[in-house]
């Protein structure tokens, strides 16, 4: 039986990632497929895939720095050719970590590094941080924000140590603005931006939570949407409306397991492929 | 009296990070056959006052044996240089030949000591702050802390030595560089020295 | 005569002392001549390393195993494995087509390793543990870690916190790149494990009944040949003699500990964890049947007898054939018996290997991605029962299988530790104010949440309750299924000081308590006994009452979710003895308990922070005249005390049913139980919530306790257990007959107010009371100097 992306979400799985399985079940959770392709498996088989995703985790264990080794994988070439025909490609946390380290993102210079995800600054605390943030769609089109609306608050949760994003070249940042690659930042539960921790939870310039290409088909975002895919994942005590439609949800399995916030962002892949067809 | 003093500590274990380096220059970037060996060590460039050099040596070393934050003897070694001038920078007794990898190069060997440090994020003076808490008969005055990556590499000469070394390093694009991204850390070479070809 | 033969017969007694010594063995003479006795004839040095482990108390529980086996309950019907197996496993879920989910739990300590060397320490314990999940075919969903460390303010201060932030640092390290959440855990601080600390870890996982892996060769082999393959890292000298070092007293700094720290790389686990997948799938879509077990103690040698002699089968190894750390060459003994991380054993028929070796070697690049590792065959399995192992082309080992797995068994002596613990003089007109501010942030009792968020409890994304939002974690196991497991760990040091008894009988009753609370039937448990050295008469006591304890609070509280009197079955554990520091003094008797609950839907399962103004609280149960090791004493008074909270298993077992009924009817809007700092502690700490943001207020009406005759200070801080409920109001009809039904006692407490403040009232008037903004303060911050960064000072 030969193995086939056609009409699927293809998941990346580097040696050390450790999101995928959930990954895919969140991309089924809005009725597309998903199937999973090893890092030195073919990489044509990419060619008919919808889209593909690097999820989170640890690949190659982060070491030298979160995401370059992957980044130098033969699989990162086929990947760079179909994101520049406009492939949607979403680098989830370890996964924006490969996007960055790859030149994706920006990539204003196409694979020219001009971002890093660096160690988290946090008050009192160093290292990894494993917590709920929220999130605000600034910038303007992205394959994968297009079903989020302008003004909508989206709770996701974070987990890493590596995960502030910044630049040392102001020019490239400017460009960024201007161009509305800023797609997501952190909030508060009320939507406003505040680059207080833990508001901004690892000290990211601009509370960037999320960077895409300035065509819009590649994103690299740190917090995990596949953790907030249905009801049941959003904590009790989280504040904010969500968090109320939790509570409310208590006692009715049922609703448990409708869509949580973070579904949106495969919902938008969805709504894309839709338009796409 | 000023007093420098470099601390360096590695794993007496296989380092897992180095042989990942290894393997990520030689087999996926195309430094097979430039490059010899490399090494990763930890590295504290302290400068002190005390009474003189070999009391700040005796007071620091007291202190960092004791603190894991520094080296933990179970499974690190280490080495405290200490210097009133010079660069100070070699890493003592800490002999390489044993580590995991290193090759046969033909030509002229250079190890390169790159220092690579973290931009801001205050950890140098948590450092400093948690030895003079303790420190009796030294006080340290300036503190940069970091990893050294001791690189091998075949060059016909130190400069170009260290221009192959700051391609494997500074990471510019996809395809150049692996140590260090310059958007978050700074790079410094400490040393340079040719060592025999074997 | 076989290679390397140590003279033993024919030398005396120091003789022998002296080869064992030479050799690096920890045989005692007697054990030196009992082998060559089995043997018929003198042994090899292989074969001594191999008993020098086997025989070690950390593999043979040769102190414990006939207490253990007379004192606890094992068996009950939801039981598919008890002790005995690398893990426990037990039925949860059935599906349509009869089938059933099962839970499969491994508990183990990784005390030692964590005192001399804490990152790495803390880390292979997880990944030991994990391991022993996996290799049941199962998914790994959770880990649990219950630490106890030394006095944080105490003299040994600076080492203390430097292990505790070394352990914390280390679960992290592992668990987080492995890609298994934390389900929580326990903290707990006291001088008495400031020479040895406690590092217990718990991994939970899932497996479908018919897919059960054994550790052993299965029957099919003696139709067809059989290979036994070697996975994972290159085998080294690291952790060489670990299960010795984990069975001796601990002596800080010395390099003779150092080489049995074994160095974690969770990378590589999990690299491991999909390829196993890959295999055992593989293997199940083709109906074959293979034996699988990880390596841990005693390494080959250990894993490939048991594999052989479970399945009744011999097995014949050439160490030659064993991948070896890059150009390194390890004597004999080293690659028999290493306790390299990272590595599993699997029995395959030989059709079946060229599939499996490619599925490692080439699919996942295991060679490729750590220098040396991958998959090897190393044996052949035999149909005689002779296990022989075979370097160099000579043979130096060979001997009947079942010589190397009986063990062996000592009968201890044991003697009640007589120490008078006494209650202190009662001191009249303290401020209740002031020291419930000192006991809602001492160490003990204030937020781990710091310390939890160092860890994933997010991955896989089947958290439905967070370590810290709850008495117990939960989470959503089965995709589509509203069951819940929920999971709790516990054991109070303070009460195992004053009756080791009540210590183990406690540590079972709270943590049953901590699942009921989210909705959980307490479902099995898994002990991790963690004593001092068993050669000591009163240790051996300690150790002898604690599981007479853990034993009978099983049986009293017993399997609520099946009909008919089933214990609450311990289905898997792990004795952890010679805990104690170099002044010889032994830890507190410490067996600490993991308890596993099924929820039926775990929508009903809540936080427990209180959720709406206007909703009532009651305590179910009451509090008892019984503070002795309470935080009360030990923070007000300094002292111990002497009436230890007894445990009364009725009266557990109706309050258990009490709020698993009213889980049922949905009506529970919070609940938690009141363990350490009593009553007053719970309900701050349900006004707070986990993340410290709750904001809701709460009058406490004493009056309801006059009954009790119990000063103020009693009533609030006894640890009596008892749980506290929110419910909306206009069921208290409903409630006292539940409570009737299961003769629980029940106190109103008041009514949830908007106003953020806690207040106790006695007579109408507010006796004390604290904002909860202070109160957020002191308990979020608590234990943050002790695991905080270095600030500049």
């Amino acid at each position: 039986m030969a193995r086939s992306f056609t009409g699927k979400v293809a998941i990346i799985q580097f040696p050390g990632v450790n999101c995928e399985y959930e990954t895919a079940d969140a991309v089924r959770s809005v009725g597309l497929e998903a199937d999973l392709l090893r890092w030195n498996e073919d990489p044509v088989l990419l060619e008919d895939a919808i889209g593909m995703i690097i999820p989170g985790g640890f690949s190659y264990q982060d070491r030298i720095r979160a995401g370059v080794v992957s980044a130098k994988d033969h699989i990162m070439d086929k990947l760079s050719e179909l994101a520049g025909a406009g492939r949607p490609i979403l680098g989830i946390c370890n996964g924006a970590q490969v996007l960055v380290e790859s030149g994706f993102i920006p990539g204003i210079h196409w694979e020219r590094v001009d971002l890093a995800l660096a160690p988290n600054v946090m008050e009192d605390r160093d290292g990894y941080y494993c917590s709920w943030t929220y999130l605000l769609r600034g910038g303007t089109d992205c394959v994968w924000t297009m079903a989020v609306g302008a003004e909508e608050v989206v709770p996701v949760p974070i987990a890493h140590a590596e995960g502030r994003f910044t630049t040392d070249d102001g020019e490239v940042l400017g460009e960024m603005k201007k161009n509305g690659q800023i797609i997501l930042q952190y909030c508060t539960q009320a939507g406003q931006i505040d680059p207080a921790f833990p508001i901004n939870p690892n000290g990211s310039i601009e509370n960037m939570a999320g960077v895409c290409n300035r065509e819009g088909n590649v994103l690299a975002m740190m917090p995990h949407p596949e953790r907030a895919t249905w009801l049941r994942q959003v904590p009790e005590d989280l504040g904010g409306g969500w968090g109320t439609k939790r509570k409310k949800a208590g006692g009715d399995s049922g609703k448990m397991e409708t869509a949580g916030p973070g579904r949106i962002f495969f919902e938008s892949l969805k709504r894309w492929k839709e338009g796409d067809a | 009296m000023k007093t420098k003093a470099n601390l360096w500590v590695r794993l007496k274990v296989i380092d897992l990070v180095a042989q990942t380096a290894w393997m990520t220059l030689t087999e996926k970037m195309g430094f097979a056959g430039d490059l010899c060996g490399i090494l990763r060590y930890s590295y504290w460039a302290m400068e002190a006052e005390g009474e003189n050099a070999s009391a700040v040596c005796e007071a620091i070393d007291r202190e960092i044996r004791m603190d894991s934050a520094f080296t933990n003897q179970n499974k690190h070694l280490y080495s405290l240089a200490v210097t009133s001038g010079g660069d100070g920078a070699a890493a003592g007794d800490l002999s390489i030949d044993r580590d995991f990898p290193r090759v046969k190069c033909g030509g002229r060997i250079f190890a390169c000591d790159l220092f690579v440090s973290e931009q801001g994020g205050g950890k140098d003076e948590g450092y400093a702050s948690r030895l003079n808490a303790r420190l009796s008969g030294a006080k340290v005055t300036g503190m940069k802390s970091g990893e050294v990556w001791r690189i091998l590499v075949r060059a016909e000469d130190a400069e170009e030595a260290a221009r192959k070394v700051e391609e494997m390093a500074v990471t510019r694009s996809r395809k150049h560089g692996l140590l260090l991204n310059p958007h978050y850390q700074a790079f410094e070479f400490i040393g340079t020295a040719e060592i025999d070809g074997q | 005569m076989l290679k390397g033969t140590i003279q033993i017969t024919e030398s005396d007694d120091s003789r022998v002392v002296e080869l064992l010594k030479e050799n690096g063995l920890n045989l005692t003479v007697s054990e030196a001549r009992r082998v060559t006795e089995l043997l018929g004839r003198d042994p090899t040095i292989v074969e001594l390393t191999i008993f020098n482990t086997m025989w070690s108390e950390h593999c043979s529980y040769k102190s414990s195993r006939k207490l253990l086996g007379e004192l606890l309950p094992t068996k009950a019907p939801n039981v598919v494995m008890g002790p005995g197996e690398d893990a426990g496993v037990f039925r949860f879920a059935e599906t349509d087509d009869g089938d059933w989910h099962c839970l499969v739990i491994a508990h183990e300590s990784h005390n030692h390793p964590s005192q001399v060397l804490p990152v790495e320490g803390a880390a292979t314990g997880i990944g030991g543990i994990v391991r022993d999940v996996y290799c049941m075919g199962a998914d790994v969903i959770g880990v649990l870690d219950p630490l106890r460390f030394g006095d944080p303010q105490g003299p040994n201060a600076r080492h203390v916190i430097s292990i505790a932030r070394g352990v914390v640092d280390g679960i992290a390290q592992y668990g987080n790149p492995l890609g298994v959440p934390n389900l929580g855990g326990d903290i707990a601080f006291d001088a008495g494990f400031d020479e040895n600390c406690l590092v217990n870890v718990v991994a939970l996982g899932t497996v479908m009944e018919s897919r059960v892996l054994r550790s052993r060769v299965p029957a099919e082999a003696a139709k067809e040949p059989y290979k036994i393959i070697l996975i994972g890292k290159p085998t080294d000298d690291s952790g060489f003699g670990g299960a010795a070092f984990a069975s001796e007293d601990l002596v800080e700094g010395e390099e003779a500990n150092r080489g049995a720290v074994q160095v974690p790389d969770p990378f590589l686990k999990r690299v491991l964890a999909v390829a196993n997948r890959k295999v055992l799938d593989l293997a199940d879509q083709r109906g074959i049947k293979v034996g699988f077990k990880d390596l841990g103690a005693g390494g080959i040698a250990c894993v490939t007898s048991e594999l052989a002699h479970a399945g009744g089968f011999g097995v014949k190894i050439d160490l030659d054939a064993v991948n070896v750390a890059a150009g390194a060459h390890y004597p004999p003994p080293v690659v028999s018996c290493s306790e390299t991380q990272e590595r599993y054993a699997l029995a395959v028929p030989v059709d079946f290997v060229d599939d499996v070796l490619k599925i490692y070697n080439e699919d996942f690049e295991l060679p490729h991605l750590y220098h040396g590792a991958g998959a090897y065959v190393i044996a052949d399995v035999t149909r005689d029962e002779i296990y022989t192992i075979i370097s160099g082309g000579e043979k130096v080992c060979e001997t009947p299988v079942e010589t190397i797995t009986t063990g062996i068994l000592y009968d201890r002596p044991k003697s009640p530790r007589k120490v008078l613990f006494e209650e202190p003089e009662w001191q009249e007109g303290r401020s209740l104010r002031d020291d419930f501010l000192a006991i809602f942030g001492s160490p003990n009792i204030a937020s781990k949440n710091y310390v939890f968020k160092h860890y994933d409890s997010e991955v896989q994304g089947r958290a439905v309750i967070r370590p810290g939002e709850a008495d117990a974690g939960v989470i959503a196991p089965v995709a589509g299924n509203p069951v819940g497991i929920a999971v709790a760990v516990d054991g109070n040091p303070w009460y195992g000081i004053i009756d080791p008894y009540q210590g183990g009988a406690l540590a079972v009753c709270e943590s049953a308590r901590n699942v009921a609370a989210v909705g959980g039937v307490p479902s099995a448990i898994t002990d991790c006994l963690n004593y001092g050295n068993p050669e000591i008469e009163e240790v051996f006591w300690e150790f002898y009452e604690g599981i007479r304890g853990v034993g009978e609070a099983c049986s009293g509280i017993g399997l609520l979710s099946h009909e008919g009197s089933h214990p609450l079955p311990v289905v898997s554990g792990n004795v952890s003895f010679y805990n104690q520091g170099k002044s010889g003094k032994a830890i507190p008797p410490s067996p600490i308990i993991c308890t596993v609950g099924v929820v039926e839907d775990y929508s009903k399962s809540r936080s427990m922070t209180f959720k709406e103004e206007g909703n009532e609280i009651f305590l179910i149960g009451e509090p008892l005249d019984e503070l002795g090791g309470s935080e009360y004493y030990r923070t007000i008074y300094g002292t111990l005390g002497g009436n230890v909270p007894e445990a009364d298993f009725v009266r557990e077992r109706g309050q258990i049913r009490t709020v698993l009924d009213l889980h049922s009817h949905g009506w529970i809007r919070s609940c938690h139980d009141t363990g350490q700092g009593g009553m007053l502690t719970a309900l701050a700490e349900m006004s707070l919530g986990g993340n410290g943001t709750g904001r809701l207020g709460l009058a406490v009406d004493l009056d309801e306790f006059d009954g009790t005759g119990l000063p103020p200070e009693k009533v609030l801080f006894s640890e009596t257990g008892c749980f506290i409920v929110e419910l909306s109001p206009g069921i208290e009809r409903e409630l006292l007959a539940i409570c009737a039904r299961n003769r629980v006692k029940l106190h109103k407490l008041g009514t949830l107010k908007a106003s953020p403040k806690l207040e106790v009232v006695s007579k109408g008037k507010a006796i004390a009371s604290w904002d909860l903004g202070e109160l957020e303060d002191i308990y979020m911050t608590g234990c943050r100097s002790i695991f905080g960064i270095e600030k500049g000072e």
